[in-house]
């Protein structure tokens, strides 16, 4: 039964379309069909991060509008058999999407994939309640301070009542949190909240935290999902949240400050 | 008027009655256009299910608005359902001669405009009623939850989300920073309020607060609100009470308590 999970955070600019970029990879490498679709209307980044900005033909909006088919518009990852990106329209914005024509999309999509993953935009107007409406399960990405965690409380709220399975009384929707962003000497210092603090106000499960991280700019920059460079502290984390999330066992890293030794000072890495 | 406690009491050792005024929410239906069938409709609309937020309300008719001053209006139709609904109607404002005439054939007097007009008005109803938002916290607390109005909600009350219940409201986790807790009765938190807390409804001086970890916003009772700001900061991050006394709000530090991870 396949499964649509919206990554969702309310705050901009906290790791959602790294988040989604990189938890579909990974569900990809885990051998799973993934698809990952921008929600992000007039304001897309999903197709820079997934390297894939120099193929795009039909986008979600076309789909949508019956301009174009799935088929289509859906682009096939070039490292990864099975992974495949809908991108979103540039040149309209948010009021070109209804649910209606979400809902067919999602069901054309969940006859083809195992798990499909619907990058919201940040706020929580039209195109955030599009990307979260029709979900199974979400992930909350947050960083380890006040106003994300503020902004990723109101969602949780909001998938508790603005989503089909709460109008339709349904099982509720799977909320995880992913804390992105993680600076072990800030929370330390107590400049940010630690992973205990912020699950203590949002009260959902814990996938894990993504430590901050250079990789994931370059990976970025690269147009490649940072799981795919597992080799990276971002990488791997992201690999653990995906690994969790399929009900594996991975022990929490990230999340200790590590002291370095007097050589490893020396042979500054 | 909604909101004042008149006491006038007319006692001696040979009283054979007593007179005294009470305080009750008075809806005003302000009829502007459209015949009766029409308006009756929508009023089905907006009024919702029957014996729900409206019931045990007293209502006023008021015609002063109306577009066409002479158009016909069915009161024995209008007040028979707004009757089956629960309401009250006593009054009727404004209209011309006839209007006084039909209207006092079906139960209504002629009543003053201070008695139709209204403060806020009201929307239309729905699964989970909501109080017009008001703009100092003492908001107006449906009635008709349930027989005792009391609410007991086990789930963290998350940013942006409002529960509301006439009577006692118990909530079994915490109250996050933007959340409302809103309640007739008392409030009791079993966990952090980091959020609002409103017990006691405009005129329940009796309701307290309780919260395991008092980091709020914002705590009223009975419309006699503080912020976070005014509050001493000793008290912040105790196990506390708090009521009103002599019109002021009084926070009594109960003790410490650590809420349970996971």
């Amino acid at each position: 039964m396949a499964k649509v999970i919206a990554v969702t955070s309310g705050k901009g600019g906290v790791g959602k379309t790294t988040t989604s970029a990189a938890f579909a990879a990974g569900l990809a490498k885990r051998g799973f069909k993934t698809v990952v679709i921008d929600f992000d209307v007039g304001l897309r980044n999903l197709d820079l991060i997934m390297g894939c900005e120099r193929r795009v033909v039909y986008d979600l909006l076309n789909v949508i509008h019956n301009e174009g088919s799935l088929n289509q518009a859906l682009i096939k990852d070039k490292r990864l058999e099975n992974l495949f990106i809908l991108p979103a329209s540039q040149t309209r914005d948010k009021d070109a999407l209804n649910l209606e024509g979400v809902e067919r999309v999602l069901n054309e999509l969940r006859e083809r994939f195992d798990y499909i993953v619907c990058d919201s935009p940040a706020g929580i107007e039209k195109g955030a309640i599009a990307a979260m409406y029709y979900a199974d399960e979400a992930i909350i990405v947050t960083n380890p301070e006040v106003s994300s965690v503020r902004d990723s409380d109101r969602i949780v709220g909001m998938l508790g009542s603005k989503t089909y399975r709460a109008e339709k009384e349904l099982e509720p929707v799977k909320e995880y949190l992913v804390l992105t962003r993680y600076d072990t000497r800030r929370v330390d210092t107590g400049e940010m909240l630690s992973a205990a603090d912020v699950q203590e106000i949002l009260a959902i499960p814990f996938l894990g935290v993504v430590p901050e991280s250079q990789a994931v700019l370059e990976a970025s920059n690269s147009g490649i999902p940072v799981t795919l460079d597992e080799e990276s502290d971002a990488g791997s984390a992201y690999m653990d949240v995906v690994d969790r999330f399929l009900g594996e066992d991975r022990p929490h890293r990230f999340m200790q400050t590590v002291k370095k030794g007097f050589f490893s000072r020396l042979f500054r890495n | 008027m909604p909101g004042t406690v008149l006491q006038i009491e007319c006692m001696n050792s040979n009283s054979i009655f007593e007179l005294k005024a009470r305080s009750h929410k008075v809806l005003s239906l302000r009829i502007l256009k459209g015949d009766t069938t029409t308006i009756l409709s929508r009023l089905r609309n907006h009024l919702g299910e029957p014996g729900g937020l409206f019931k045990d309300s007293l209502l006023v008719i008021d015609l002063s608005s109306l577009e066409a001053p002479h158009s016909t209006i069915n009161f024995a139709a209008l007040c028979g359902m707004l009757r089956e609904y629960g309401l009250i109607p006593f009054g009727l404002h404004g209209g011309n001669p006839k209007h006084v005439q039909d209207a006092a054939e079906a139960g209504l007097q002629p009543v003053p405009a201070a008695l139709a007009s209204a403060t806020q008005s009201v929307a239309p109803a729905q699964r989970e009623p909501d109080p017009p938002v008001a703009a100092t916290p003492s908001p107006e607390v449906p009635s008709g939850d349930s027989d005792s109005g009391n609410k007991t909600v086990a789930k963290t009350i998350h940013s942006g989300q409002r529960i509301v219940a006439a009577g006692d409201l118990t909530i079994l986790a915490s109250v996050n920073s933007g959340a409302e807790v809103i309640a007739g009765g008392s409030i009791h938190i079993y966990g952090a309020l980091r959020g609002r807390a409103l017990a006691g409804g405009t005129d329940n001086t009796e309701a307290t607060i309780f919260c395991l970890d008092l980091e709020p916003e914002l705590i009223a009772v009975a419309g006699e609100y503080l912020v976070n700001d005014e509050i001493n900061p000793e008290v912040f991050g105790a196990t506390a009470s708090i009521t009103l006394e002599g019109g002021e709000l009084n926070i009594t530090r109960l003790g410490a308590f650590t809420p349970a991870q996971g």
